[in-house]
């Protein structure tokens, strides 16, 4: 064969997996899901801001208490306290009582002195823990003034204490609840990209088993060329189902934040190299399952009978249940090994990216074993893929699977 | 340069203690219309699949001579395929499916979109291309399936049992396109159990049983070659006694038909004149003479006619 045959050879093979990658992303991939996904999270959002909203604008009401004894108050509550005091205005205690149990006032504090009050209600208040921090501050501020101290001792006095956190080993820092919550989200998108994608591979090929299409295809192209288009395409389609979830996220805490919810994105995630990385390993997780999903999905005869149909998922839901372990401890010996082995790195470094430290030493490695391990499962799929796609009836056992894998050969 | 565009030379396939085909061999010429006849079982999907390069022979060699007079590893562009099992995406546009299958065998997503309207146009669906294929009936889905398989011109089309579940009016249709690729220069390779349409269409064919060959060559020389009686069907009056005719020396068997009528097979080299002189005593209200089918020569060749259970070893 020619140099130029050669060529055109390869250009006609790339062309045809690139064909293959866009059938099967146009096949799966609908605009209408991810749109609605963004609004449905938009949707959750405001529901839940207008929740809270809700119980916010009960609170903001603020519970109407009556005081006797408001004489021993020196100063309101704060302005963010749920409560409202008042003082009876000579009202007597049962006329008192009797409101509250007509529910025309929340609630009377009969405040002897601070270290005798009662609390009378109608039911018990979400409200309590504001009034007695209330009472205590009062409290400790009458205490302190009766030492007479001056102004800016007392202020010293009563003013809070700040932590300041230092860790005995070297470069660890601290992890927020966000940068915790960030970790677990991007585990948990590629515990969904991955199911997303897997899923779709095993539907498409079973599906095309099924159908007898395999045949069709199989004739115009050969199934290292299909495999590959398929892993592609669906990969694309996992990725871009993928970024439709973070854009879900987004919006969900984009409208959180308008409402006031209190969530935050880590600073760190922002940082455009740390994005990039990201992606790499998220891509590189949705190849590399994907190549395996694409091999098993092959050698089922029929998924509603197949054992295998639940099976195949094991090794993936394992390295995910591995990978959450790093929300609780990034750093140790466990998680700096499953950082480059390729089943768990794309989530487990993912997570470490975000929550710890990680040497660029182990980053290349884990980027490196990926790669390779994602080429040599590509070829094992397209022997597996080849051997399996077209046997109909009869599923191979696990030792045959075995065997076509190992009659991988690795051309330099 | 060879005149032959494929050479299939002594080709084995086993599939666990069965064997599939056994020691076959055929040339298809440039040009022709080359047909695997036989029943269930005889191999000849597995001879399709072997050529069409699906699977691998055991033992034998497949040769293709497209365009060059050495062998040559074909393109999928040059190749056009028909499986038996059939299947195309259910619920995706039939045009759209088409111009995917057409890209794959190597034409522009431009090229595929005319050439399949076009012919979705001459199969009388053109106002049907944006429908999914689990829309459209069982014969128009089978028009659908065969357009993916020439749609983009090829010049060697293996078509595996093509006339499989259709109607006569669809049967006749396919026939007549199938024809046509042919007349533009389309060599065809086709598999069938429907023996009386090949022997419409073919111009050479392959009689297979059990894997191995029966009989090969154009129709005229099969039946050449395998001489068997003539057949004479008569048609009697009501009441008519015809035991003499049964029972005449020349005839070699005779079967009961519809309607009163009778067919005689006359032994070979005996006289028709004395046997019509003996019926020509009875009151006889039709007669003519059929020419003998392939499937009786296939039948007599093999020996006996295989039922459909003894058939189904099919691979």
């Amino acid at each position: 064969m020619t140099v130029g045959r050669k060529r055109q050879g390869a250009m006609r093979s790339g062309r045809a997996v690139i064909e293959i990658a866009k059938w099967e992303f146009s096949r799966w991939f609908k605009w209408k899901d991810q749109i609605v996904t963004v609004l449905i999270s938009v949707a959750i959002a405001i529901a839940m801001s207008g929740g809270n909203l809700l119980v916010d604008k009960s609170d903001g009401k603020k519970a109407q208490v009556v005081v006797q004894g408001y004489e021993l108050l020196t100063a309101p509550p704060p302005a963010d306290s749920r409560v409202h005091l008042m003082p009876a205005e000579g009202k007597t205690e049962q006329a008192l009582r009797a409101a509250v149990a007509r529910r025309e006032i929340d609630g009377l504090l009969i405040l002897h002195s601070f270290d005798d009050a009662e609390l009378v209600v109608y039911k018990d208040p979400l409200w309590k823990g504001d009034l007695e921090q209330y009472l205590t501050q009062e409290r400790q501020r009458q205490k302190m003034q009766a030492l007479k101290l001056p102004p800016a001792e007392l202020a010293d006095a009563l003013a809070g204490v700040t932590l300041a956190v230092t860790f005995v080993e070297r470069g660890k820092r601290g992890t927020s609840l966000a940068e915790k919550v960030t970790a677990g989200i991007l585990i948990g998108l590629m515990l969904v990209g991955v199911l997303f994608s897997s899923t779709t591979q095993f539907i498409a090929i079973t599906g095309e088993k099924q159908q007898r299409i395999t045949e069709l295809i199989v004739s115009a192209v050969t199934p290292q060329q299909w495999i590959d288009g398929k892993i592609l395409g669906i990969s694309a389609f996992a990725f871009v189902r993928t970024i439709g979830f973070v854009l879900s996220v987004l919006a969900f805490i984009g409208v959180s934040l308008y409402f006031g919810m209190g969530l935050e994105i880590p600073l760190e995630i922002t940082n455009p190299l740390m994005l990039l990385l990201l992606v790499i390993l998220s891509i590189g997780g949705f190849l590399f399952w994907n190549t395996f999903f694409g091999a098993m999905a092959a050698v089922i005869n029929d998924p509603n009978t197949s054992s295998r149909s639940a099976l195949m998922f094991v090794p993936f839901i394992a390295a995910i249940g591995f990978s959450f372990k790093a929300l609780v401890n990034p750093d140790t010996v466990l998680m700096k090994i499953l950082t480059v082995i390729p089943i768990t790195s794309p989530a487990v470094l993912s997570a470490r990216l975000v929550l710890t430290e990680v040497t660029p030493l182990e980053i290349i490695l884990a980027l490196l074993l990926l790669a390779f391990s994602i080429w040599l499962m590509r070829l094992i799929a397209g022997k597996v893929f080849q051997l399996g796609i077209l046997m109909y009836g009869k599923e191979p056992s696990f030792r045959e699977i075995l065997h076509w894998a190992g009659r991988v050969r690795i051309r330099s | 340069m060879p005149k032959h565009l494929l050479a299939v030379d002594n080709i084995v396939k086993e599939f666990s203690a069965v064997r599939a085909v056994d020691r076959l061999s055929f040339q298809v010429k440039k040009g022709e219309i080359f047909a695997l006849l036989g029943p269930n079982g005889a191999g000849k999907t597995t001879t399709v699949r072997m050529v069409m390069g699906v699977i691998r022979p055991d033992r034998g060699q497949i040769d293709y001579f497209i365009d060059s007079e050495t062998p040559i590893k074909p393109s999928p562009a040059d190749l056009g395929y028909l499986p038996e099992d059939r299947g195309l995406y259910p619920e995706i546009p039939i045009l759209k499916t088409l111009v995917y299958m057409g890209v794959l065998r190597g034409m522009t997503r431009v090229q595929a979109t005319v050439a399949a309207k076009q012919w979705l146009e001459r199969v009388e669906l053109g106002d049907r291309t944006d429908d999914k294929l689990n829309t459209l009936s069982n014969g128009n889905q089978k028009k659908v399936q065969f357009i993916a398989a020439v749609l983009h011109q090829p010049k060697f089309v293996l078509l595996d049992e093509p006339f499989a579940g259709l109607d006569p009016v669809n049967q006749d249709f396919f026939i007549e396109i199938i024809r046509d690729l042919r007349d533009r220069g389309t060599t065809i390779l086709l598999s069938a159990h429907q023996m009386n349409l090949v022997e419409r269409l073919a111009d050479r064919v392959l009689l297979m049983d059990r894997g191995r060959e029966v009989l090969q060559g154009t129709i005229p020389e099969i039946k050449n070659s395998f001489p068997i009686p003539d057949k004479i069907v008569l048609g009697f009056a009501v009441g008519q006694d015809i035991s003499a005719l049964s029972g005449h020396p020349v005839v070699e068997s005779f079967e009961t038909l519809v309607d009163g009528q009778y067919a005689f097979l006359i032994k070979q080299g005996e006289s028709v004149g004395k046997f019509l002189a003996a019926a020509a005593s009875l009151d006889i209200t039709a007669i003519h003479s059929e020419s003998v089918s392939l499937h009786e020569i296939y039948v007599r060749a093999v020996g006996h006619d295989r039922r459909p259970q003894e058939a189904g070893r099919d691979a």
